[in-house]
């Protein structure tokens, strides 16, 4: 057999037979000719570029790239939540990564202050390994693929694992997700002020945003910034926002994604500003409790400058009160004789429909308190009639583009009834992508099989493989 | 040539990264709110105006001003996360008690008679931490090289429990001997103390006294109107009050509840009109859980299961036999959460399933079955201790009401 196979020009391995190849003339599969055109010979920075992005061997480096930080996010996540790693590992651009070097989980060299030693190694984030390796995709598809019926399914298959890599960036960028929390509605109507009985708006689980309220007649005048832009305001950072015609501007310093609020007491010295008798503080996990990031309130300082000269000191924390009070308590001041209001919040994101909670069943298991079944019964309520849904384990409601979840229930320290329930909101435009993807992909394979297979029903090793189960059954096995 | 140019893409690949790595990592001092959007006030309902404890979920740290002791008593108002609720101590002979100052977090104070130079003061449950405030006080007060583990100081009672000492010599605050006595127990990062500072030679002459005093510490319920009963934690407030500090947890975003504000009660679902002597429990998860007595204490709480068996593994905790039908269904009814609940009614040795033993115990459990669980009240103490609290607890039983 004649071969061609330099190191990085086997892709796509089956497609690679070189069309003027001769039949293989031996008893080898046709099948297992994995030989290669070289890639083109590389004339000019273009043509270098397309080769290196479609090369097998930036393909290879890719793919341990990506096992090489799936592993090391793993072992992150056994002290930080799945979100900031996610953040840190899986979305970023460049990540710093830790290895503790430890042996059968005893750490094996310490740091002088006690904390176990760990490597730091630098590493491309996911974001930019998967955005290369979606490239080397189409490139090396493009360059290296035989357009021939029988690459059909190589092709499918390229095409469902771009789909599925395309379904991971726009659901980085262009999805959202939060809870919505409700109170059963008294069926007599009588309703506690401040309780959340029907909502059209939902919260961001781990994301905070800055938001600037002022009242104008009926209405409330709302900015936001998102706690991203605020992020250079850690440590000893300060971030200064303004916005157009707002006579001041905000100071934000002291951010802190985990904080707490303690009254200021003798038995302490505050190492950060002490504010109406308050003092914001580094807030961390008990130990043993695997880090979330949902139950992390952010926080921070706030220097209000007015454009006058004027200064007001404030503190902001992002407690959320939902389905208690769904009331916000902004930090409020004046300025130029306007009242405006400073509110640190969990990102909201406005529904196009409200929902109310009408009923909220729970069942338990016999003899226990633990639920075996717990679901809501929803209204949605919108321009048209409210219409009427049942949402509960796998049975999310799917309105406008919009997929509500059965997520939680409460009160869980016995205080039902009243209940409340947890929704999950989520708004995906890539919501079935993966699905389709793994369509794609199984169609593509299945195409790739059945032509291989029938190349291999039509090929002369099939033939001399018959021939010799014949002659093997003729001979009553004796047959060599 | 491919294998000289890949090198250089390499290279050039290595350098965006590491470009758009430090667009991405190095944040701006500068951001911009984006543009307005008009909403409704239904849309952002919003309170305005509010103060730094409702907005920030903080309990009610500063409370109304002290009351001045009387009758041989120490007593303070609300006090620094003692949740509106009052102290108060023995005042010693050649002591004087002096009004409770919650603004500088003292919910009870002394003075030696005739030596303005002494300091007596306790504080209730403040953050800082036990490291922490040992270290202020040996090395940041005292000056002090060096600073004990708590395990390695003196045993002492402290208000109903159990904390240790600090006895420190030394120059304090520039005045040289002088000396204090800290008593003082934690939980988590709250510490509560007795301190006790003035000149050595006082300070150590009081030192029994002092330990009287810290013995003698207790958590009283105090209202303004001495008719109202007292406010529980978790109770509702007022009307268009802010609904903050009362210990409500607060769920976030479709997980398990939310840690409650700093330092704020545990949550209780339930109301009640809490007897005179019961003493309000912290750090528990049951409902309008208190202690009374020596050893007493007192709890609602809910089950799964049915009502029989569940009364018989109560039987079982003072080593009774479970009851027949006919005893079952002969039990005494009395009011509880508004409709009848069996009353139980058991003496004996009290082990219970978490190894808390009581010799010569009684254990009243008032139960009904409530939905498709088993609501009940348990008060459990040594019998000497319950004997005066059965009609308290039958009282207590039928003002417990679910929170609306």
């Amino acid at each position: 057999v004649k071969r061609t196979a330099p190191p990085d020009a086997t892709w796509p391995a089956s497609a690679a037979t070189a069309p003027d190849a001769a039949p293989p003339p031996s008893t080898a599969p046709k099948t297992a000719v994995v030989a290669a055109a070289a890639p083109p010979r590389a004339r000019g920075l273009g043509p270098a570029i397309l080769g290196f992005l479609g090369s097998m061997r930036l393909a290879m480096w890719l793919v341990l790239l990506l096992a090489a930080l799936t592993w090391l996010g793993t072992l992150a996540q056994t002290t930080r939540s799945t979100y900031d790693v996610q953040r840190e590992y899986f979305e970023s651009w460049f990540v710093l990564a830790e290895l503790e070097l430890s042996f059968w989980g005893k750490p094996l060299w310490f740091r002088t202050d006690g904390t176990p030693f760990a490597l730091r190694i630098p590493l491309p984030g996911a974001y930019p390994v998967m955005a290369l390796l979606f490239a080397n995709l189409i490139v090396g598809g493009l360059l290296r693929m035989k357009w021939q019926a029988r690459n059909v399914g190589i092709l499918v298959t390229h095409v469902g694992i771009a789909l599925l890599l395309v379904a991971g960036f726009v659901k980085l960028h262009y999805s959202w997700s939060g809870s919505l929390m409700l109170y059963e509605t008294p069926a007599d109507g009588n309703r506690a002020p401040g309780r959340n009985y029907e909502s059209s708006v939902f919260r961001s689980f781990q994301e905070f945003e800055l938001a600037v309220l002022r009242e104008v007649g009926d209405r409330i005048e709302e900015r936001v910034v998102p706690e991203s832009a605020l992020y250079g305001a850690r440590h000893n950072g300060r971030v200064t926002v303004r916005g157009e015609g707002l006579p001041f501007a905000v100071e934000v310093h002291h951010w802190m994604d985990f904080a707490k609020v303690v009254p200021k007491g003798p038995n302490f010295t505050a190492t950060n500003p002490v504010v109406d008798g308050a003092v914001l503080m580094e807030d961390k996990h008990p130990p043993g409790e695997q880090p979330e990031a949902g139950r992390e309130t952010a926080g921070c300082y706030v220097t209000i400058v007015g454009n006058g000269g004027e200064r007001i000191e404030g503190l902001l924390w992002g407690f959320e009160r939902q389905p208690f009070d769904r009331q916000r308590y902004p930090l409020t001041f004046t300025i130029g004789g306007e009242r405006f209001g400073l509110d640190l919040r969990h990102t909201m994101y406005e529904l196009p429909f409200a929902l109310r909670l009408d009923k909220f069943q729970k069942l338990d298991h016999p003899g226990t308190l633990t639920p075996r079944d717990f679901r809501s019964f929803v209204s949605v309520l919108g321009d048209g009639q409210p219409r009427t849904a049942e949402v509960f384990m796998n049975n999310p409601l799917r309105q406008d583009g919009y997929v509500v979840y059965q997520a939680s229930w409460g009160p869980q320290n016995m205080a039902g009834p009243p209940w409340f329930t947890g929704l999950e909101v989520s708004y995906n435009p890539s919501d079935i992508w993966p699905a389709l993807a793994c369509g794609v992909i199984f169609l593509g394979l299945l195409l790739h099989f059945v032509s291989k297979l029938r190349r291999f029903l039509g090929s002369s090793t099939h033939d001399a493989l018959a021939k010799r189960a014949l002659d093997r059954a003729a001979t009553g096995g004796n047959a060599s | 040539m491919l294998d000289t140019v890949i090198p250089r893409m390499i290279l050039l690949r290595t350098t965006g990264v590491i470009v758009a790595s430090l667009a991405f990592g190095c944040s701006s001092d500068k951001a911009e709110f984006g543009p307005p959007k008009q909403l409704t006030k239904e849309q952002r309902p919003t309170v305005w105006d509010a103060s730094n404890q409702d907005r920030l979920g903080l309990p009610d740290m500063r409370g109304t001003a002290g009351v001045a002791a009387a009758g041989g008593a120490a007593a303070s108002g609300a006090g620094a996360g003692g949740g509106g609720k009052q102290w108060g101590g023995t005042t010693p002979d050649g002591w004087e008690s002096q009004p409770a100052n919650p603004a500088r977090f003292r919910d009870a104070q002394w003075k030696i008679a005739g030596q303005p130079d002494t300091d007596i003061y306790f504080t209730a449950s403040v953050g800082g931490g036990v490291t922490g405030n040992l270290t202020r006080w040996y090395r940041d007060q005292f000056g002090q090289p060096t600073v004990p583990a708590p395990e390695a100081l003196e045993i002492v009672e402290l208000a109903g429990g159990t904390g240790r000492l600090a006895d420190i010599t030394g120059t304090f605050q520039g005045k040289a001997g002088w000396a204090a006595l800290i008593a003082f127990r934690w939980q988590g990062e709250q510490v509560t103390s007795l301190k006790f500072t003035g000149p050595a030679a006082i300070v150590k002459a009081q030192r029994s006294a002092f330990l009287e005093v810290a013995k003698s510490l207790r958590q009283a319920s105090a209202s303004p109107n001495p008719k109202a009963p007292p406010i529980e934690p978790g109770q509702p407030l007022p009307p268009n009050h802010p609904p903050m500090g009362d210990g409500t947890p607060s769920p976030v975003h479709g997980a398990a509840p939310h840690a409650a504000p700093a330092a704020a009660p545990a949550a209780s679902p339930f109301t009640a009109t809490i007897p005179t002597g019961w003493t309000a429990k912290a750090g528990t998860s049951r409902a309008l859980h208190h202690t009374f007595g020596s050893d007493g204490e007192v709890y609602v709480s809910q089950l799964g299961g049915g009502l029989k068996p569940t009364l018989d593994i109560w039987r079982g905790e003072v080593s009774l036999q479970p009851m027949s039908d006919a005893e079952f269904q002969a039990l005494p009814k009395a009011a509880f959460l508004g409709d009848d609940a069996v009353l139980l009614d058991l003496q004996g040795n009290f082990q219970s399933m978490s190894g808390k033993q009581i010799q010569g115990a009684r254990v009243l459990v008032m139960a009904r079955v409530d939905s498709n669980s088993i609501t009940f009240a348990k008060l459990v103490g040594p019998a000497a201790d319950v004997a005066p609290q059965v009609d308290a607890f039958r009282t207590f039983c039928g003002s417990v009401r679910r929170k609306s």
